[in-house]
């Protein structure tokens, strides 16, 4: 099927490739369905979440591993009840303001992925992560 | 902010309506309890930046800016 998407254009995306959000992403109660997409050019730490019900939703997405060397979020029962049983993915939120070097990430309430269920929820983590986390900051020892 | 300490079992009211009571304290947690009419508004408050991180972050950045900032950057 054809999508129109916010920052890529129309683009043929397959029924498997719906996530779907149980639980939603908060403050975006009705927007259930999002697909991930890829830009090789900005490399495999980002990603755009991108809405299939509604084109101008679209949200980037960083890899913890972009942000923290060691990131052990703890998903909590209910959740793992929802998303069903299988590999997680974790992706953080990011806010881009007008100079990119100020993008910071949310490790407090990351989108978890279970890409074989294709189902996805947003936790807020019970411990005590930054909600504003500054990505692009030098970190120690670089 | 104003400050109260409460004992357990204690509690407080905002208005004439709202009641806040210390329910139970284990460890480091302590568990409150709300009465409030249903048109008042509670939220957790990482809830509450949650959603307005979620919002600000469902504004645009052109992949092509982010493109040309992780490439200056020597990056990727």
């Amino acid at each position: 099927m054809t999508i129109l998407t916010r920052d890529f254009g129309e683009m043929e995306i397959a029924e498997n490739d719906i996530i779907r959000f149980g639980q939603q992403i908060y403050g975006f109660d009705n927007y259930t369905d999002f697909v991930i997409l890829y830009d090789d050019s900005v490399g495999d730490d980002f990603a755009w979440l991108q809405s299939t019900q509604e084109p101008e939703l679209c949200f980037l997405l960083a890899k913890p591993s972009a942000a923290a060397d060691s990131y052990h979020p703890q998903v909590p029962p209910d959740i793992v009840g929802q998303l069903g049983k299988g590999e997680y993915e974790f992706w953080l939120i990011m806010v881009v303001p007008a100079d990119i070097k100020d993008s910071t990430v949310n490790l407090k309430s990351p989108i978890v992925l279970n890409m074989a269920s294709h189902s996805a929820a947003q936790v807020i983590l019970e411990e005590s992560y930054p909600i504003r986390f500054r990505i692009f900051d030098a970190r120690e020892g670089e | 902010m104003l400050i109260l300490s409460r004992k357990i079992g204690e509690s407080l009211y905002i208005n004439d309506d709202i009641e806040i009571k210390i329910v139970e304290v284990l460890g480091d947690k302590v568990k409150i309890g709300i009465s409030a009419p249903r048109d008042v508004k509670i939220l957790r408050s990482e809830l509450r930046q949650t959603v307005e991180s979620n919002m600000e972050a469902a504004a645009a950045v052109a992949p092509v800016n982010l493109r040309n900032f992780l490439s200056n950057r020597g990056k990727g």
